[in-house]
């Protein structure tokens, strides 16, 4: 067995010790036997230590394995503490950076440490709370001592509010190096609840106390009490006997003291402190309240020895507390049964509303608490609402009444009458705004209707060209619309216009009428005055204007004291009358002098609404100088009556058009009278129609000899060039024999003997002079029967009988053209027909006019370019004109009109063939359809022919 | 052959020059039937009314050229004569004539001419256009 490591050890060292004291008393002169001894001893002691010291090293060894396990064990346990405890608890870095959180912190987050790590407080928190937060870092590593803080912070998983109070302590390593600050958060929420609680009591009693009213009393540990100060007693009127113990009681208010005792004894026994109200009896005889504060007594050593307790009257606190409950009582009576919608409106903006109000916005009770008076308000208005509640807060005003718009919930706009008044205390410390309002919508909507409509008015007014004034004469006030100034070009005035002025505005040919009608009605009886005068415009021209003025009210004495009137600007009206009058003066003079005889005629029907005769409502002077009727006796009689017919003359037709309103024109024989009408029959309103007649009898007898003498011209050339035609034949017939025979000649001579010279001489007739007499037969043969078929063509032409039908044009030109196909193409010409209206005539006569145009624009083509032929139309009333227009060689303006003549030929030596007929023909075809051919052209540019034929039949 | 050798040519002309070169033409073509020639209608007529009551061994057919321009009846006249008797409609009958006025030509057609030729006449087209008819003249070759 070892001796005790410690004591041997000790020994030892203190045996060393003795030894090395005598070694000092004794130096090194003289080493003895004992000293040999001693030195031995001294090694054995040495190596007897070293041993020992070797077997310590051993147990510390052990040991401080034993302290690892513990420190392992520590710090699971550390771990377990830390994922448990209710307290957030957090590393950050230097820089701010999470190295550690607990789960508690997790939650406060809402993420996992694993996420948390290596992030700031910017990643999880607003920038107000990160720069809090890492402020407080900061000052608690520059302190480099722990520091405390606290504040309210929201949960991010579930959003629950804590206050927390925080120790953020700097964190070393070994080498004292800072790495970062360690949080440990702990929800003091309670106990900050319970602080505040706390101070307010505690405030509460200290006011108490310092008024000195406090009745005191203790009592000992058995509950029982042993003191009342003077001041109680002086309120009981009791004495310390009679109170001590349980004789207070006595003084309570029976009704109370069950409380009372309950309340005392159950805080006695937790020795907690107390706090109730009671009534208690003065001396007076009355029971006034108490407020009792009992508080646990300590003696100096800690010792609970009982309680004492502070009381005050506070009868008068009670009493206005309880007037206070029911005029509060009294105050949501009326609140919430109230008619008038009413409010209370918090300065942290919750709203509480009545159930008037809430009928007038439609919103339930539990709707509205999420909502602020902003949320139900017009956007319009928000911004008016709070400068006004910020005037009243400020206060600038005390309370203030206006309309608003409410959002009603069903979306509508709820116009409101709002008094809103802000309550104060006595302190003037603002508490909240009460607010009244009363729904005004449908007022409000019959306000703006009556606007709306004085503002139409107004806005007519304004737009119409009629000013209204109005004037009392007897305070001699004037009211004008702005118009009565603006119609004339003159800026509005206001006040007393000078009326002398606007008098001199009068064209002077009128200011003396209007200042005569005037005074009529302001000096004597008239009651309105009207007239119309020429006014001068600012811009220094004469507008007319229509005034009417009239009294609205007379004195009793009959003078005018206020009139109303009118002011209309007519100048157009009277631009337009003058018009018309200028314009009725020429038509009549027009009628009076017009050679045609003009009548205007209106429809008589029978009862079955058939046209039976016609009226004669007006005739010129033409109509009674050629037909010898009368004026007189004309108008309002009767067509049959007039013209002493048994129908009235072309009634069928007239009636056509006075029905159908389409104008008519026709010419006709009227027998009656032997004479020869062209009537013109327009309609210038339903059932009424003029005619307007022309005695043609004479023209018409002169175009009847023309078409005679025509006629027989025609018949005349026709004879003559087919007679002419006959001898044509024999001397062309003839010739040719003669040519015939002088070969014959030539043929029996070369077989007949006969002197050479005779032979020469026979010879030289039959084969020189013979052929060249025969040739020039031939050619003037040919020429002349080239005229006569051109004569005979166009004889034949003007002979032929029409037959008269609608032609579609459309299908004559293009067969015109496809008989022309190979000439076009041959030219490489181009031919554009557009879609031609159809027109009235011979199709045979037609298809030659078309062909002879289209030939023609062929034949006279510039060689120098493509021929280009384009075929149109454009209708002209009851007439089509088409449009031949060619790129052509053109024609020369001194021969335009020549080219009608027959035989004329403008390129007479040209290689181009031709009989000169062809546009003889066009013509002629053109004239007997009652239509026209002219032509525009210009040399080397191309022509233009133009044919007007007849829509309708003529016949 | 020997109904084509008793073809008569019977020229209706008032024109001397004309009927002379009308015969002249036919005899310079090689026609060699008996031609009689009349000045007017009404000759033409006169001589056509009695010839169809002649005895059948003296029937001869006719082939008549009639110009239509003639004194006292012209043509047009003689040709609706002959087409609406019974007798002589088989007749053939060329309108020779100088007109070319296409009603005429229409209107003589429709009244029943053969063949319609205004003169001057082509000889030798003519006598194509009657072998084409099935009028077989009697050609000498010259």
């Amino acid at each position: 067995m070892k001796p005790s490591n410690t004591s041997v050890a000790d020994q030892m060292r203190q045996e060393a010790e003795k030894l090395a004291s005598i070694k000092r008393f004794d130096t090194t002169k003289d080493l003895t036997k004992e000293d040999a001894l001693l030195q031995m001893r001294k090694l054995e002691l040495r190596v007897s230590e070293l041993e020992l010291e070797n077997q310590c090293l051993l147990q510390t060894i052990e040991q401080q394995k034993q302290k690892k396990t513990t420190l392992r064990k520590n710090e699971t346990f550390l771990q377990s503490i830390i994922k448990t405890i209710p307290d957030l608890i957090w590393l950050k870095d230097v820089a701010g950076s999470y190295m550690a959180c607990n789960s508690i912190f997790e939650r406060f987050f809402g993420a996992k440490e694993a996420d948390i790590i290596g992030k700031t407080d910017y990643d999880y928190l607003d920038k107000e709370l990160a720069d809090f937060f890492r402020n407080r870092d900061k000052i608690a590593m520059n302190a480099g001592i722990p520091t405390i803080n606290e504040e309210w912070i929201t949960f991010a998983d579930d959003g629950h509010k804590v206050f927390l109070e925080t120790i953020k302590t700097p964190m070393y390593d070994a080498d004292k190096k800072l790495i970062g600050v360690l949080g440990i958060g702990r929800d003091i929420t309670l106990r900050k609840e319970a602080e505040t609680k706390l101070h307010e009591q505690e405030v509460q009693y200290h006011n108490l106390a310092n008024s000195g009213l406090a009745l005191i009393w203790t009592s000992g540990t058995d509950k029982l009490c042993n003191y009342f100060n003077q001041t109680w007693l002086n309120f009981t009127g009791s004495t310390l006997e009679q109170e001590i113990g349980n004789g207070w009681t006595e003084s309570v208010y029976p009704e109370d003291l069950d409380q009372c005792i309950d309340t005392y004894i159950t805080a006695f026994e937790k020795q907690e402190a107390f706090q109730m109200e009671y009534r208690l009896r003065h001396h007076s005889g009355e029971y006034r309240w108490i407020l009792d504060m009992g508080t646990p007594n300590y003696n100096k050593d800690g010792e609970f020895i009982g309680y004492i307790g502070n009381c005050f009257d506070i009868d008068e606190r009670k009493l206005i507390e309880n007037a206070l409950k029911a005029s509060e009582e009294k105050f949501k009576n009326v609140f919430d049964n109230s008619i008038i919608g009413k409010s209370i409106t918090t300065l942290d903006n919750q709203l509480h509303v009545n159930a008037a109000f809430r009928k007038i916005i439609g919103y339930s009770e539990v709707e509205l608490k999420s909502k602020s008076w902003q949320d139900i308000t017009f956007q319009e208005d928000i911004q008016h609402n709070a400068e006004l509640l910020k005037k009243i807060l400020s206060g600038e005003i005390n309370s203030a009444r206006f309309e608003k718009r409410f959002i009603h919930k069903n979306g509508s706009l709820v116009w409101v009458d709002l008094s809103t008044t802000l309550l104060r205390d006595d302190n003037n410390t603002p508490l909240f705004y009460i607010t009244e309002i009363i729904d005004i919508t449908e007022r409000k909507n019959a306000q703006f209707a009556l606007q709306d409509s004085n503002e139409r008015l107004s806005l007519i007014l304004e737009n119409s060209p009629i000013a209204i004034w109005d004037w009392d004469l007897e305070t001699d006030k004037w009211f004008a619309t702005q118009k009565y100034y603006s119609m004339l070009g003159y800026e509005p005035e206001s006040g007393y216009p000078d009326r002398s002025v606007w008098l001199s505005r009068i064209h002077p040919d009128d200011r003396k009428q209007v200042q005569i009608k005037i005074e009529n009605v302001l000096e004597r009886t008239g009651e309105a005055y009207a007239y119309d005068a020429r006014m001068l415009h600012a811009d220094g021209t004469y507008r007319w204007h229509s005034v009417i003025g009239q009294v609205v009210e007379r004195n009793p004495d009959g003078k005018t004291k206020r009139m109303l009137g009118v002011r209309v600007d007519i100048n157009e009206r009277k631009y337009i009358e003058e018009k018309l009058r200028e314009s009725e003066g020429k038509l009549s003079a027009l009628f009076a002098s017009m050679t045609e005889m003009v009548a205007m005629h209106e429809l008589v029907f029978d009862q079955n609404g058939n046209a039976v005769n016609y009226l004669i409502t007006d005739c010129n002077a033409a109509f009674t100088n050629i037909t010898g009727i009368e004026r007189q006796n004309a108008i309002g009689k009767l067509g049959t009556e007039v013209y002493g017919t048994t129908d009235a003359p072309y009634l069928e037709q007239y009636a056509q058009v006075a029905i159908t309103g389409e104008s008519k024109e026709f010419d006709s024989f009227f027998a009656p009278m032997d004479k020869h009408f062209l009537i013109s029959v327009i309609a210038p309103e339903r059932n009424k129609f003029a005619t307007i007649s022309t005695d043609v009898t004479t023209l018409q007898q002169i175009q009847q000899q023309i078409l005679i003498k025509n006629k027989e011209l025609e018949d005349y050339l026709y004879i003559a060039s087919h007679d002419l035609r006959s001898p044509l034949v024999n001397i062309q017939g003839f010739s040719q024999r003669l040519q015939k025979q002088t070969d014959k000649i030539k043929y029996l001579l070369e077989n007949c003997e006969t002197d050479p010279v005779s032979k020469l001489n026979i010879d030289k007739v039959t084969t020189e002079e013979i052929p060249k007499t025969l040739d020039f037969i031939f050619s003037s043969v040919i020429k002349m029967e080239t005229l006569i078929n051109g004569l005979l063509q166009l004889s034949r032409t003007g002979r032929i009988k029409m037959h008269n039908n609608k032609v579609d044009m459309n299908k004559l030109i293009a067969k015109v053209v496809a008989t022309h196909n190979f000439q076009i193409s041959e030219s490489s010409g181009n031919v554009n027909v557009e879609n031609l209206p159809d027109c009235y005539g011979d199709d045979q006569q037609l298809n030659q006019l078309f062909s002879n145009l289209l030939s023609n624009a062929i034949k006279y083509r510039d060689k120098n370019k493509q021929l280009q032929i384009k075929i149109s139309a454009t209708n002209a009333f009851n007439k089509i004109i088409y449009i031949i227009a060619d790129n052509g060689i053109g024609i020369d303006s001194r021969y335009q009109e020549k080219i009608w003549n027959i035989f004329y030929r403008t390129h007479p030596q040209s290689q181009i063939p031709g009989d000169g007929v062809g546009l003889s023909v066009v013509k002629q075809i053109a004239e007997r359809h009652y239509g026209k051919v002219w032509v525009e052209s210009e040399e080397g540019q191309g022509s233009t022919f133009f044919v007007e034929l007849q829509k309708n039949n003529w016949e | 052959m020997e109904n084509i050798k008793e073809l008569v040519i019977l020229i209706a002309e008032d024109d001397d020059g004309h009927a002379e070169l009308i015969r002249a033409g036919l005899v310079e073509s090689g026609v060699c039937n008996k031609i009689m020639r009349f000045s007017n209608g009404e000759d033409t007529w006169n001589f056509l009314s009695a010839s169809k009551n002649q005895k059948p061994k003296d029937f001869k057919y006719y082939l008549l050229l009639l110009d239509i321009h003639m004194p006292q009846m012209d043509g047009v006249e003689v040709l609706r004569l002959i087409k609406s008797d019974p007798k002589l409609k088989e007749m053939p009958v060329i309108i020779l004539t100088t007109t070319d006025d296409p009603r005429e030509i229409e209107e003589c057609y429709q009244i029943g001419c053969n063949i319609y030729i205004t003169k001057p006449v082509d000889f030798i087209k003519f006598s194509e256009t009657l072998n084409h008819l099935g009028l077989f003249l009697q050609i000498v070759k010259v």
